[in-house]
């Protein structure tokens, strides 16, 4: 108990040096909490989305198949569940912006049914005629040009100008994060105008009544997602197949699923370089740390203090900046989550983006945090340790000097000032550790 | 002083420690009895070979050769949790520089020493022993050289073992503090019947002990007997003898 007076007191009297490794330990914490947490909140929400709207796992994009071909892809082998729709380029003129704006039309059914690649609706109502010029906004993009339920806008669709009724406005799994098809790194959902129309409407109107330019299908198994789509542009040749492949490799599907990856090699590389860095240091300060302390380890041991209660001392230090930084970086991590997700909830269409509390995360941080300190305190402990009682007594042994590299081959070394030659002395003793610390001293400067 | 069993029976005991291509004899065959409630000095110059004696003694270091045994056990056969634990109960040491651990109060030093015994006494009344209770919440840094060995006595006393042992304990200090400080050891001797061991260069302090052994060159040279030790407030120490 009367150690555990002294550990504090020590630690104390170096309180800025742990201060700041209780702050990197925290920071590393933070990052693995923060960004694993933000991961998984994402990625739940985008796979509840995905599945609630049935986001479909394949497309095959051609020029014009007659709607009876989907019968037999039904058929095939591995096709779960397939869509025939229409998806058009549109130019979208607005009123109040002068240049047209790309944009694509995409057929909807006229009754409201569960279809592949659905649509949430969010303002207004679904079509109320089958045949009309209705159409059902992308929300991000009529939220960005105030375009409400009742206003209308003018759109070039296969050469022919409609003005059509915003009859209201959906967001989709598609367009979790509206970028253009043609280009921009930086999504820009006034930019990119998509709608949908009956697929009636939109068919007559693109000369494929009774047929569909875009196939989707969800598949039974997915790794065998190459060989499905090889075999069903076999099938669907002859109607001039454009484009086939994953749906996730749609731009803003491909956004999303990259930021999810993102997140989650952050979540693991962060934490692992702060940690490997406070292990680093703490091995280093312990080390002083013992050396410093040699006599009062021997007096202990004179005492009769065990060896293992001295290297529990030593650890303890460790433990207690683990726990302190795990603590900080808890807190820390909790904040960063519902910040970033904050942050994520108004640039992602998506619903159900929320922070969930995983207490495991916390108890494994904490874990994380004092095995690290402990291992970089665990030389130090298990030298102090070791030391004999009557070896920790003396002043320690001068450190073996002898003539470095450097010297044999510099015919002007016996001509050198004394304190150059300490300073290359020392220098080539410690090769790793000196080049870092100098060039961290240049960086610091 | 009537003769009295041997507490600690060191025998023919060698240490060599090994210096490169040489071998440095830091003991030679020494041999001493260390007599239960006695107290002792070991006289030597510096480089004589007493402070190796005296860790070997105390279970800080094992010989090379030889038997050293404490009552009936043979510490040059014993584990190093044996020694750990005959260090605990059996012995207080007091060193030359004190070896007070900075962070801690005068009161929490001997503490740490009460932690670690079975059968301590007071921390409180060991310190007034030394006259040092005022001085309880002071640390080492605040405290005289004199008065941090006191605590230093305090603290090897505290866990209440049959040996105390004292590597030059004056060796730090001015003439007139190491004697208030000889003579707490003295009235430990006296009063609680600690068997005490003294180390020192200086033969002027001879008188107090039950007997003097001369130590040179590795090996006891001679060991005199003294029936009436005189107290060290009593001793005339002329400056300079000694060293």
């Amino acid at each position: 108990m009367i150690l555990f007076r002294k550990l504090i007191r020590e630690m104390w009297s170096k309180k800025g040096a742990l201060l700041a490794l209780i702050v990197v330990t925290a920071v590393g914490i933070a990052s693995y909490i923060g960004f694993g947490s933000v991961y998984l909140d994402l990625d739940a929400a985008r796979r509840a989305y995905f599945d609630a709207q049935n986001l479909a796992h394949i497309k095959v994009s051609l020029k014009r198949a007659p709607n009876w071909t989907l019968e037999q892809v039904a058929e095939a082998s591995n096709i779960a569940r397939v869509r025939g729709r229409i998806k058009s380029p549109a130019l979208v003129h607005l009123k109040n912006v002068r240049m047209p704006i790309t944009g694509t039309a995409i057929s909807m059914p006229f009754e409201r049914r569960s279809v592949l690649n659905d649509v949430v609706l969010e303002t207004g109502t679904w079509f109320t005629a089958r045949n009309e010029e209705q159409a059902i906004v992308n929300n991000s993009f009529a939220e960005a040009n105030g375009l409400r339920p009742g206003d209308t806008f003018k759109a070039l669709i296969n050469g022919k100008q409609h003005t059509l009724e915003v009859i209201g406005t959906a967001s989709s799994p598609e367009y979790v994060y509206l970028i253009s098809p043609d280009g921009g790194f930086a999504p820009d959902p006034s930019r990119f105008g998509v709608f949908y129309l009956t697929t009636d409407f939109l068919a007559d109107n693109t000369e494929l009544t009774g047929a569909y330019n875009q196939l989707l299908a969800t598949l039974r198994d997915r790794s065998r997602t190459d060989i499905t789509v090889t075999r069903l542009e076999n099938m669907l040749d002859r109607y001039g197949v454009v484009d086939a492949g994953q749906v996730s490799d749609e731009p803003s599907v491909r956004y999303l699923l990259d930021e999810l990856k993102g997140l989650d090699i952050s979540g693991k590389i962060m934490p692992v370089i702060f940690l490997l860095f406070v292990a680093l240091i703490l091995n280093v300060l312990m080390g002083r740390y013992v050396r410093q302390q040699r006599t009062v380890i021997g007096t202990l041991k004179a005492l009769g203090t065990s060896s293992a209660a001295i290297a529990l001392h030593y650890a303890l230090f460790g433990a207690i900046v683990g726990m302190f930084g795990g603590l900080a970086g808890c807190g820390l991590g909790y904040m960063l989550q519902t910040a970033m997700l904050d942050t994520y909830r108004q640039f992602y269409q998506m619903p159900g983006i929320a922070a969930t509390f995983r207490m495991s995360f916390f108890t494994t941080s904490m874990a994380i945090a004092v095995v690290v300190c402990v291992v970089g305190s665990l030389r130090a402990s298990i030298k102090a340790a070791y030391l004999p009682p009557a070896t920790a007594m003396k002043p320690p042994v001068p450190p073996a000097g002898s003539r470095t590299l450097l010297e044999r081959f510099v015919p002007f070394w016996p001509r050198l000032p004394f304190q150059l030659k300490m300073a290359f002395r020392s220098l080539a003793r410690n090769p790793v550790r000196s080049p870092g610390s100098a060039s961290l001293w240049q960086l610091h400067r | 002083m009537t003769q009295s069993a041997a507490l600690i029976s060191a025998k023919e005991i060698e240490k060599v420690y090994r210096m490169g291509e040489v071998d440095v004899f830091a003991l030679r065959k020494a041999t001493l009895d260390i007599r239960e409630g006695e107290f002792i000095i070991v006289c030597g110059p510096s480089g004589s070979g007493k402070s190796t004696l005296l860790n070997i003694i105390g279970g800080m270091d094992r010989p090379t050769s030889g038997r050293v045994t404490f009552r009936d056990l043979d510490l040059t056969q014993a584990s190093d949790k044996q020694l750990t634990r005959f260090r605990r109960e059996q012995v207080g040491f007091v060193f030359q520089f004190f070896n007070l651990i900075p962070s801690l109060t005068a009161l929490e030093n001997v503490q740490v020493a009460v932690e670690l015994s079975l059968d301590p006494l007071d921390a409180h009344e060991v310190l007034d022993t030394v006259g040092l209770l005022d001085r309880k919440e002071h640390f080492p840094s605040q405290l005289s050289g004199g008065q941090q060995q006191r605590v230093a006595i305090a603290r090897a006393l505290a866990a209440n073992p049959a040996l105390i042992l004292c590597d030059e304990p004056t060796g730090a200090i001015d003439t007139a503090t190491g004697k208030s400080v000889l003579q707490t050891l003295f009235e430990l001797n006296r009063n609680m019947k600690k068997t005490v061991v003294v180390i020192t260069h200086d033969p002027s302090v001879r008188d107090i002990a039950h007997r003097v052994a001369y130590i040179q060159d590795g090996s006891i040279s001679r060991i005199v007997e003294n029936d009436s030790p005189v107290a060290p407030k009593d001793l005339d120490i002329s400056e300079g003898e000694g060293e």
